[in-house]
């Protein structure tokens, strides 16, 4: 009776040990993650050969019930594992946010290159011509895009204009400045226009105020 | 940035919005931002939304980077920062895609940037106490992390948890290389501190926020506090290490 259950968990953990191998085989598990398993699996192993082992090391450390030992080494081992799995997401969450960051910022430069190629291509052939073939791609790839006319792709090929012409359609037909945001802003944003003519050559600041920058 | 002239007189400045679901209010902020700080370019990060926050954003006429998968605000305006420092901005200016904050207080951050040389500028609505003060039980929390910033970094700071901020390169090249992911902008605050980057606040007036939901809900709040309080502590047992100005993309 005792020498079968220590051939079963053998056994178990020989499978165990065997199916960590073949995953690793079949690139379904990365090395890197699969060392602490099969350290696992060797020490189990090591347990179900030599059961003495544990009985010794129990009663070194004053454990009067030896199994309770086992029971505190596998909730250790489970522990730094899950620990482990952890630290993994982590760093793949960490992956994940610099990826969609690189992929988000690399989609508005095409956006802006697209625009570019198909603002130029207007210019060229003028607006009379109809869509030129630089705007094709957009057209299929961004539905937005589409249902923007000719003055807003004009807008979005340049983006950085001081003074795009949308702004004063824009006064007109949107609402006065002060329905947006109730009467708290309204009061300091007067006090501040008041305030600003003082500081009206903030955006045109002498050397001196640049070089307190560096 | 292409036919801007490359000088000192004109500093490049660029507005980071970062939108989650902001559809009803997006639109009037970039209305607003472009009315009263034309010299500005807008960049709204629309953080994966699933409504027609970029569609609007794009029509108001702002520059738009659509993330793929919500990373939340910390992620969304490290993009703004990525970006920022890719095109070689003077100024990065965060501002919240719901209304809170006034564009017209933009000036008075780069004035003060202008005159005390700061890396970064906080806008803080609780040196005047004007305009919304938030609920009390959020003031609270404010004050206990205001409380724990001031006495960790050595220098008063009345509110930690304000997202209305101003950068300058030296802060924009850090943030785009690190940057807190969620509730960041108290954790950035010691970002600052440990790389021996400066930072000052002045007052600015808020607004209650237009639409949407804010990002902590009264079931996170609990979360939130423990969160920040842990990794502000945390922060603070970092070596201080002075950073240098280098960001390669």
């Amino acid at each position: 009776m005792n020498l079968n259950i220590y051939i079963i968990s053998f056994c178990i953990s020989l499978a165990f040990a065997g199916t960590i191998l073949y995953l690793i085989r079949k690139r379904r598990l990365r090395e890197q993650y699969a060392l602490l398993w099969l350290l696992m699996s060797v020490f189990m192993m090591a347990l179900s050969l030599f059961p003495s082992l544990l009985d010794e090391v129990a009663q070194r450390i004053h454990i009067y019930y030896a199994p309770s030992l086992l029971y505190l080494l596998s909730v250790v081992a489970v522990l730094f594992i899950l620990l482990h799995l952890t630290m993994a997401v982590s760093t793949l969450t960490h992956r994940v946010i610099v990826l969609t960051q690189t992929l988000g910022l690399q989609e508005q430069r095409i956006q802006k290159l697209e625009a570019q190629a198909e603002g130029g291509s207007e210019g060229s052939m003028g607006l009379a011509s109809g869509p030129a073939f630089g705007s094709r791609p957009e057209q299929t790839s961004d539905p937005h895009v589409e249902q923007s006319s000719a003055p807003h792709s004009e807008q979005t090929s340049r983006p950085h204009s001081q003074q795009p012409p949308e702004v004063h359609s824009l006064q007109q037909t949107g609402m006065p400045s002060g329905e947006f945001s109730g009467p708290h802003s309204v009061e300091p944003c007067q006090r501040i226009s008041a305030a600003a003519s003082s500081e009206e050559q903030i955006i045109v600041p002498s050397s001196s105020s640049t070089e307190v920058n560096r | 940035m292409l036919n801007r002239p490359e000088s000192h007189n004109n500093p490049k400045v660029l507005v980071i919005v970062p939108a989650y679901n902001e559809a009803e209010g997006i639109g009037q902020v970039i209305r607003r931002l472009r009315e009263d700080a034309p010299y500005a370019d807008v960049l709204v990060i629309n953080d994966g939304s699933s409504d027609a926050t970029s569609r609007i954003a794009r029509a108001s006429g702002a520059n738009v980077i659509d993330l793929t998968c919500n990373l939340g605000i910390g992620g969304a305006v490290q993009t703004g920062y990525r970006y920022a420092a890719e095109h070689h901005y003077d100024y990065a200016v965060q501002i919240d895609g719901d209304g809170q904050h006034n564009p017209c207080d933009l000036r008075r951050l780069l004035s003060a940037q202008f005159d005390t040389g700061a890396d970064m500028v906080i806008g803080s609505r609780f040196i005047t106490k004007e305009g919304f003060q938030s609920t009390f039980a959020r003031k609270m929390g404010i004050g206990l992390l205001s409380a724990l910033v001031t006495r960790l970094t050595g220098q008063n700071v009345t509110d930690p948890t304000s997202g209305y901020r101003l950068c300058g390169r030296r802060a924009i090249s850090l943030f785009a290389r690190e940057y807190p992911t969620d509730y960041p902008e108290v954790e950035a605050l010691m970002l600052l501190y440990n790389r021996e980057l400066s930072f000052t606040e002045i007052p600015v007036v808020m607004n209650e926020r237009q639409g949407g939901v804010s990002s902590i809900s009264a079931m996170k709040s609990v979360y939130y506090m423990s969160k920040v309080i842990l990794s502000v502590l945390l922060m603070k047992t970092k070596k201080k290490r002075a950073w240098e100005n280098r960001y390669e993309s």
